[in-house]
């Protein structure tokens, strides 16, 4: 039993009224008057015995042309073929535009040429009735068109369909894929990819899933890791982490450039065994900072991952505001000593701390000196008690006996058994303490309250070597930086691919059962038969009447 | 009644003459006048002698004085009668058939006729015109001199066409029986008759006439303009036919009215039968002059 599509469109069997009124318009002959039918007897009297043609001639036409007009209104209704409702598709591709698609196979054509010109052909098979959706997994997962009948929206879509540099993401876009279907009969997920990626399920080519491998497994050699982070004990220092893995079976000699805003810093020739990794942390110097540009020179069918790069701080200098009484060589020095400090000196107390920096207050005596300033302050030798601090009587043998190596205040210094003239017991809420006496007593605290960091250190510089020793620039440096709270500073991630799993242009394909590609029905709708037909009747109409065969 | 010959047709009508007179030495019906016996007294004029002249009507003192051979002319050696047959048949009128015609062609035959005429008027030939169609329908007499061209051009310009069928035969029959003496006879017609022309202009011959065929037809008749299913209506017979005429047809007609053309010319041809065709898209007194032009080159 035929369906039909559009029953409404039957009202266009209208169109069939003015063809007949035309046609009883047209059968009325012209009269034209002669002079003599003389010529015109001789011209139509041997053809006498077709004149029964003549009669039918216009019956003929016209049928014909009804038959044309009839055919036309029956394809625009659009009849189904039976059980062709029931017999609808829901078809979603998962088209793969990440990274690795833009490999170049022998003869220059990239993966994702292929892969659209595939994904282009599925939408063109769709026969009438089917449904179609469009998702892409590259870098995230994207329903680019929802279900639709109207299959050049499908096309052109996917012409639209940018290559990203980013990676895979074809797992979770199947899966995306079946829940936009999982409600409808006849389901079909069809995936497109070149499989470089570790699947996370079993892939069966079955009755819901028909899988598009694109592309042939091709060696690679790829920058796979670049990060970079500033020093956590020089302020201007820099490490950058490269890694280079070699996806093939064979060795490789490629070479890696690596520049600081354009500035070369290194050029580093490799030699990578097969599936060898790579991996060097190169560090430097630099208070401007810049782009850290990492470049990998190998002839591959692969040039995104080749290519890295990420950006190194620029650190500002540090206004450090030394408040003393009297000149303290060993702390002028000290600071001075340390990169991108500008060191004030001044007996004034500043009511608060420079911003970016911070203030140190030598033998701060609060008879005489006014409150502790806001911000960051390191406070050496105190005399006297302050609102934070209660000191205690003085040491008699202030040996530091401990210290605490996991404070950011800590790393490379070594205190112990080091004599601290002059100092006296620190009495600090909330505070923690960085090196004890024997007795118990804490010599050096540190404390935070909100954005603010101080730091005292109970000891004497003019009488004790502790100026004298590594540790206390390395101490100093270290509050700078505590100060500054660079210790928590990330590492900066790389603009560039840097994704072990895409530079690897091999298929990690694994299927449950491998079937070949199975094309889907071409069956064409009726009305195509039908156009075809009217077309004919047209053709025999036109050569019958309109050509003037007839005599 | 529309007036058909205006005073530009008249001053035409003087020009064509002299020309005929003066550069054509009267040629055009010249061969005609020497055939005629006469055997007048009364002198009327000269004309020039052409071989074969009677040697007994030179002029001799003219040729002694002058040098010049000159016949006398006597009243009734130059009474060439010349009788036009017009053709005034329904078919003549393309008024119905072409209505964008600038001159139709009953018109047009009627102006042929009329400077004909004119023509042998002035030069003292007797002039007769008969209208027919299935029959003679009206006849102007014989007449002479030129200054009976006025009742002549009146009598062209009341002629209608009508009548039924075209009958040339019949009316050649009528009109041979009533005819005073023979002359010559200029047939202008389109010479659409369906019993033929030979039969009428052959009875012409046969009754010692000299016919003169002056074919008229339009441009359309020979290439008719109509395609596709037509009623065709003969306006002399009202004979209908439903046809459909297609590019073919068109060209199949052209060849077969080609073929009419050049029946009528071979025909005249072989019987030495002078044969004008004119179609009404030239003038008129182009026609004439060609007429002449034939005529000084033959003689």
């Amino acid at each position: 039993m035929i369906e039909w599509a559009s029953p409404a469109r039957w009202a266009w069997l209208g169109v069939l009224i003015p063809i007949v009124m035309i046609y009883l318009l047209k059968t009325r002959l012209r009269k034209r008057n002669v002079p003599t039918l003389l010529f015109w007897d001789q011209l139509f009297d041997e053809k006498r015995q077709r004149s029964w043609w003549q009669r039918f001639r216009h019956w003929a036409s016209l049928l014909l042309q009804l038959l044309f007009a009839s055919a036309l209104v029956f394809a625009i209704v659009d009849p189904l073929w039976p059980g062709q409702k029931e017999d609808t598709r829901h078809v979603v591709i998962v088209l793969d535009n990440s990274a690795s698609m833009a490999t170049r196979n022998d003869e220059g054509r990239t993966r994702w040429e292929n892969a659209v010109e595939r994904a282009t052909d599925v939408a063109r098979s769709m026969r009438d009735g089917d449904e179609l959706a469009l998702i892409t997994g590259g870098g995230e997962v994207n329903v680019v068109v929802g279900l639709t009948d109207f299959f050049p929206a499908v096309e052109d879509a996917i012409g639209e369909v940018p290559l990203t540099d980013l990676p895979t993401r074809i797992n979770e876009a199947t899966q995306t894929a079946r829940k936009l279907i999982e409600s409808q009969r006849r389901q079909r997920v069809i995936v497109i990819s070149d499989f470089a990626f570790e699947q996370t399920q079993q892939w069966n080519d079955d009755d819901d899933l028909q899988i598009i491998r694109i592309g042939d497994d091709q060696d690679n050699v790829g920058i796979t890791r670049l990060a970079v982070r500033r020093s956590l004990v020089d302020p201007i220092g820099y490490a950058a982490m490269i890694e280079v893995r070699n996806f093939s079976d064979a060795g490789t000699n490629p070479r890696l450039t690596i520049t600081l805003d354009e500035d070369l810093i290194d050029v580093i020739p490799l030699t990578l065994e097969a599936e060898a990794t790579w991996t060097k942390t190169i560090l430097g110097a630099s208070d401007v900072g810049g782009e850290l540009h990492v470049k990998l020179d190998s002839e591959d069918a692969f040039d995104i991952d080749d290519v890295a790069r990420t950006k190194i701080t620029r650190r500002e200098r540090i206004p450090v505001v030394l408040v003393s009484d009297q000149p303290s060589v060993y702390l002028e020095s000290v600071f001075d000593a340390i990169p991108l400090i500008d060191l004030e000196t001044t007996s004034t107390i500043p009511d608060e701390a420079p911003e970016g920096g911070f203030v140190v207050l030598n033998r701060f005596d609060r008879v005489n000196d006014a409150t502790i300033p806001m911000g960051n302050v390191l406070v050496i030798d105190p005399q006297t008690d302050s609102d934070r601090w209660k000191l205690g009587e003085p040491i008699a043998q202030p040996i530091v006996a401990k210290q605490d190596s996991t404070s950011p205040l800590m790393p490379h210094v070594q205190l112990l058994n080091v004599t601290l003239p002059g100092a006296r017991g620190l009495q600090i809420e909330n505070a923690t303490t960085l090196i004890e006496s024997a007795g118990g007593e804490a010599l050096m605290a540190s404390f935070i309250d909100g954005e603010n960091r101080q730091l005292v250190l109970s000891a004497d510089l003019d009488n004790g070597d502790l100026p004298l020793r590594i540790a206390f620039p390395v101490l100093m440096t270290n509050s700078v930086n505590w100060f500054l709270d660079r210790d928590g500073e990330a590492m900066t991630p790389a603009d560039g691919l840097c994704d072990a799993e895409e530079s690897d242009l091999r298929s990690r394909l694994s299927l449950g059962s491998t079937t070949a590609e199975r094309p889907g029905s071409q069956r064409r709708s009726i009305w195509f038969y039908v156009v075809c037909l009217a077309l004919a009747l047209i053709l025999c109409e036109w050569f019958l009447n309109q050509r003037r065969v007839v005599a | 009644m529309t007036i058909v010959f205006d005073s530009e047709f008249l001053q035409k009508l003087e020009y064509l003459s002299l020309l005929s007179k003066r550069v054509f030495k009267g040629q055009l019906l010249a061969q005609r006048r020497t055939k005629q016996t006469g055997g007048g007294i009364e002198f009327a004029d000269h004309r020039e002698y052409f071989h074969g002249d009677d040697l007994r009507y030179l002029d001799w003192k003219v040729y002694a004085r002058h040098g010049d051979l000159l016949l006398k002319r006597f009243q009734e050696e130059e009474d060439l009668h010349v009788y036009v047959l017009l053709d005034c048949s329904r078919s003549m009128n393309s008024t119905d058939t072409e209505p964008g015609l600038a001159v139709d062609k009953f018109t047009f035959a009627r102006q042929l006729t009329a400077a004909l005429s004119y023509i042998a008027l002035a030069d003292l030939d007797r002039v007769s015109i008969v209208a027919y169609d299935s029959q003679i329908r009206a006849t102007l007499p014989l007449m002479r001199g030129k200054n009976n061209i006025l009742s002549l051009l009146k009598f062209l310009e009341s002629l209608q066409v009508g009548g039924e069928e075209t009958n040339l035969a019949g009316v050649v029959r009528e009109f041979t029986r009533r005819a005073p003496r023979t002359g010559l006879a200029l047939v202008v017609s389109d010479l659409f008759d369906t019993d033929g022309f030979r039969t009428g202009v052959d009875a012409l011959r046969h009754q010692r006439f000299e016919p003169h065929v002056i074919q008229v037809h339009t441009s359309g008749e020979a290439h008719p303009d109509v395609l596709g299913d037509i009623e065709l209506h003969d306006v002399e017979s009202d004979a209908v036919r439903k046809v459909t005429i297609t590019e073919r047809k068109l060209k199949e007609y052209e060849e077969l009215f080609a073929g009419f053309l050049n029946d009528v010319e071979t025909y005249c041809r072989n019987y030495g039968l002078a044969h004008t065709r004119a179609t009404p898209d030239v003038p008129f007194d182009e026609v004439l002059m060609r007429m002449m032009r034939v005529a000084g080159a033959v003689t």
